[in-house]
């Protein structure tokens, strides 16, 4: 993020009320650009080629098949998200840089597997049990794996900095969408989900390939160490083990609802209860826009706090190590209070122009039940994922693991319970899970700041470990030799 | 009765003056069963033996000061907490004062204890923490904290060492020797016999000064730690003994208990250096000026100055040869600069002997030199006066005591002078080689300096009295000292 890190401290600079408006706006809008740019798509889609006339059984499948795809992808890419990220960053330190290309090609190849391991069994199922034309199976399939390498991929660009790049790449790949879903539904008169189905997809593969060829452009040098990465995995399965364990958490408690008497049922194969659902969505997007500018500033100012420490660290006398760790903390404690300011401002003011405008857009009536706690619900849950990305900073994966595992484990069980309360207090189970982790996570800081020396100056080993017994000390017996 | 020889990085791994007498001194006491302790570098030198051991040394035991943590609890690090005792053990071993070595012993000893979980744990940070405060609040604290990781981890290594048991435990110099010793003494009891050939801590130190792998302001918390090992040598020892009496005050203003120390002079046995063979007719010595220097290659002997000298002295005298007699494999990079220093200089007349049996050399040699930085009581010199040659030596350790006499009015059986003074040292060769009279009058002096005062057999009969006031005798004689002991040795 150093890139736009630079724009926005001049924009941040220059303390104006504009200049934060639209320093926020910026920040937001090269971050989560891609992500509004493929609803926004959709959404524009659905209007301008009259979705609304499609019937009701068509459209359902259309929008299962989308949330499915959007959602596991998310989990899948999950997994490696985290470690890759590390893995990139440990490599560039060490300047190893012919180990990037090689650790891209083994990761599409597991992201591929792993999504096929459960796609694969999915969308036979939809075929022979669904009963679903098995070119509309099949193209949904590639529009996972399609979105899954675009996730995939991402990790890498966002490694780059190019998030200018990844944005135009994605407005190529939607034009892309639009042009062909207009060939295929005015032009050769093909139905129209399969037809925004299979636009979506080579518009999908068209991003993929777009950041794949920059990604080789930026790392050309090719080492052939396929396996390190694998390595990786083994010593940091924490790692990806957290990660995942959030962006499962972030879903579970739609899962739980899936079960639930609200549900839909597609082509007796998709599950999904749209009115949570929505209310999801809607109360996600209330929050992610903090969070974001949140990130921007952990880069900006955290981060510079940071290297002090780590100088004084190295260098520095143990009065200055204690006074850069006292204001490393602070900063922490004062970011973390920033950003709760900051987000509970604007979550209100989304908040309530959600409420005014929503209903008028049709989105009335049980979402908008369930939608108030839920913002709030993820209101903690991006506090409590700014905690955890502090608690990555001091390499604390156990902590964050442990952050993640509560988060998740409690907001599946309090979301069981909650099935069967009004509506109003469906959301409780994320509420109550980010709470947890929110908990969990500040308590972790807590006692991070308090072992922070342990952990600098006590980490790893003096002298190599062998594992096994101390072979004797005689080296000579003259009763043997005589 | 057993005897455990403690010995750092001499016998039996490298052949020189203190690995000889190690060898003469178990030889000589047939009757008793040695077990011989060696402190070496790492586990590359294991059972590299340079000496065939004699049929009373029964064991050899080694410790590394770099070898790896062996651990059958796996690899992963465990937060040792230590109890206070233990914490306050430590931490008066880093600040110097009463130090707990008792309770030391007691920790390192334990089977399951782990040197990673001790140095890299946080007790041992916050006692550094506390040192750091008390001694070097302006130095860089990283840099501070890994110095004292550094410095105590070969000294961690030696205390979980497997100890033998033995009835007395011979150190021959103090340093991790002696706590090795000390730590066997009050684990299985025994008597503990110290014996310095030279003062080890002053040589660590001398080591120090000119070393550059460590900043100025590190050295002396270096050379304070091996004043506590040393200390504690000496405060355990029954007896501590020094080649001569200079260095005897040197271990008593080291901590060294007054009453403790005796004066045991090395040993020659003039019997083995008779009648060997000199130069003769159309040999390869006959025309020359033979120089001799029975050393090894290593920086200590300073090979280069003698290098330097014999070239400006050669200029003087044209029929001077030198003579390097000694083993080249000890430091094979210091080896060949020397090598390359004669190639170089293009002296034709500097021989390289490596390994030899002196008795083949030293007849044909017509004087010997010694051109060391440091010293204790160099056999080397002692064996040439034996052969009734006499020395050019520099003045460190009792090199001046050995050709000049320390308590005799004998003569002078040399020339002593200051240490890398090329062009003294050179005039000394040149004055030798060209009067021949007085290389034969001050080789007359040596001979019977050597054969009266450091005869190997007395040598050997005062660590007989020695062996036997430890072993033989009540254990309280040696807070006094047996009077007959005192009154042949001193």
């Amino acid at each position: 993020m150093a890139g736009i890190g630079v724009k926005l401290n001049r924009m941040f600079g220059r303390k104006s009320v504009f200049s934060e408006v639209y320093g926020a706006v910026y920040s937001s809008a090269t971050t989560i650009a891609p992500m509004i740019l493929i609803i926004g798509s959709l959404l524009l889609v659905y209007q301008i080629f009259g979705f609304d006339t499609i019937s009701y059984a068509n459209r359902a499948l259309f929008f299962c098949s989308l949330l499915y795809v959007f959602v596991f992808s998310l989990i899948v890419t999950s997994i490696y998200n985290t470690l890759f990220s590390k893995y990139l960053a440990d490599k560039t330190y060490e300047e190893k840089f012919g180990d990037i290309l090689p650790c891209f090609y083994t990761g599409l190849f597991l992201c591929i597997i792993t999504g096929a391991v459960f796609a694969i069994p999915f969308y036979v199922y939809e075929f022979i049990v669904g009963g679903v034309d098995i070119i509309y199976v099949f193209t949904t399939y590639c529009l996972f794996i399609a979105l899954t390498l675009t996730y995939y991929a991402m990790i890498f660009m966002s490694f780059t900095k190019e998030y200018k790049k990844i944005s135009l790449y994605y407005l190529y790949g939607m034009l892309l969408m639009f042009f062909l879903c207009w060939l295929f539904i005015s032009v050769l008169s093909i139905e129209k989900t399969f037809s925004v189905v299979l636009a979506l997809t080579l518009g999908l593969l068209l991003i993929a390939t777009l950041e794949i060829l920059f990604i080789r452009r930026c790392f050309s040098e090719n080492s052939r160490n396929y396996s390190g990465i694998l390595k990786y995995m083994r010593k940091h399965w924490k790692l990806m083990a957290a990660n995942f364990m959030y962006v499962f958490g972030l879903y579970i408690h739609n899962f739980v609802f899936w079960t639930t008497n609200m549900r839909m049922v597609v082509v007796n194969t998709y599950v999904c209860c749209q009115p949570y659902d929505l209310a999801t969505c809607l109360a996600m997007f209330t929050n992610i826009f903090a969070s974001v500018v949140f990130i921007v500033q952990i880069e900006n100012h955290f981060a510079g706090r940071y290297k002090e420490f780590n100088e004084s660290v190295i260098g520095g006398k143990l009065r200055n190590i204690e006074k850069q760790k006292s204001r490393l903390f602070r900063m922490l404690s004062q970011e973390l209070l920033s950003l709760v300011q900051f987000q509970f401002v604007v979550s209100t003011v989304l908040y309530f122009l959600a409420v005014v405008f929503l209903p008028r857009l049709g989105i009335s009536g049980l979402t908008m039940e369930i939608y108030p706690c839920l913002a709030a619900a993820f209101f903690i849950v991006f506090l409590m994922y700014a905690e955890v990305l502090f608690l990555y900073y001091f390499d604390d994966t156990n902590g964050a693991l442990i952050t993640n595992i509560a988060f998740f484990v409690v907001t599946f069980a309090v979301s069981l319970l909650v099935r069967d309360l009004n509506p109003i207090w469906y959301g409780l189970g994320l509420l109550a899970g980010a709470f947890t982790g929110w908990s969990v996570a500040f308590a972790r800081l807590r006692w991070v700041e308090r072992n922070l020396d342990r952990h600098v100056f006590c980490t790893g080993k003096l002298i190599k470990t062998v594992n096994q017994a101390m072979p004797s000390a005689m080296v000579y017996q003259a009763s043997e030799d005589a | 009765m057993r005897i455990c020889i403690i010995a750092e990085g001499s016998y039996p791994y490298v052949v020189g003056g203190v690995s000889n007498w190690v060898h003469n001194l178990i030889c000589h006491f047939p009757e008793h069963e040695f077990v011989l302790f060696s402190i070496v570098a790492n586990r590359s030198f294991s059972a590299q033996f340079k000496y065939e051991l004699p049929s009373n040394l029964l064991e050899a035991y080694e410790v590394y000061l770099n070898d790896s943590e062996w651990s059958t609890k796996g690899k992963k690090n465990r937060r040792l907490r230590l109890t206070n005792d233990e914490s306050a053990a430590i931490r008066s071993l880093l600040f110097g004062t009463d130090i707990m070595w008792r309770e030391l012993f007691d920790i390192f000893q334990k089977p399951s204890f782990s040197i990673n979980d001790l140095l890299m744990g946080e007790d041992f940070l916050e006692i550094t923490k506390d040192f750091y405060n008390a001694e070097g609040q302006n130095l860089v604290f990283s840099d501070f904290l890994w110095t004292i990781r550094s410095i105590y981890l070969p000294l961690c290594q030696t205390m979980k060492c497997e100890l033998p048991k033995a009835d007395l435990y011979h150190c021959v110099a103090t340093g991790y020797a002696g706590v090795v010793g000390s730590m066997a003494k009050e684990i299985h009891g025994g008597k503990l016999l110290v014996s310095e050939h030279g003062i080890y801590t002053r040589e660590r130190e001398e080591e120090l000064i000119k070393a550059t792998w460590v900043e100025s302001v590190f050295k002396d918390i270096w050379i304070q730690q091996f004043r506590k090992m040393s200390k504690l040598a000496y405060q355990y020892a029954d007896i501590v003994t020094a080649l001569y009496p200079y260095a005897a005050e040197l271990q008593v203003d080291l901590g060294c208990p007054e009453e403790k120390v005796i004066v045991t002079p090395n040993g020659v046995n003039a019997d083995r250096l008779l009648n060997l063979p000199g130069k003769t007719s159309g040999d390869e010595f006959e025309s020359y000026i033979n120089i001799g220097a029975i050393v090894r290659l290593v920086p200590v002997k300073d090979i280069k100055t003698l290098i330097s000298a014999f070239k400006f002295a050669k200029e003087q005298e044209p029929r001077l040869k030198l003579w390097i007699m000694g083993p080249i494999d000890e430091d094979p990079e210091y080896a060949q600069e020397c090598f390359d220093m004669v190639m170089d200089l293009q002296l034709e007349e500097v021989v390289f002997t490596g390994m030899i049996d002196i008795r083949d050399y030293l007849g044909k040699m017509d004087y010997t030199i010694l051109t060391s930085i440091s010293e204790g009581q160099p056999l080397a010199v002692l064996e040439s006066f034996a052969v009734r040659k006499p020395v050019i030596a520099t003045n460190v350790g009792n090199c001046s005591g050995l050709i000049v006499g320390d308590n005799d009015d004998y003569g002078s059986a040399g020339i002593v002078l200051p240490a890398m003074a090329v062009s003294k040292i050179a005039n000394a060769m040149v004055e030798l080689a060209k009067n021949r009279a007085l290389r034969e009058k001050m080789g007359e002096i040596g001979y019977r300096r050597a054969t009266v005062l450091y005869n190997l057999e007395n040598t050997m009969q005062k660590y007989t009295e020695i062996y036997d006031s430890l072993l033989g005798r009540d254990a309280k004689k040696t807070d006094g000292k047996d009077e007959e002991l005192n009154s042949a040795t001193k």
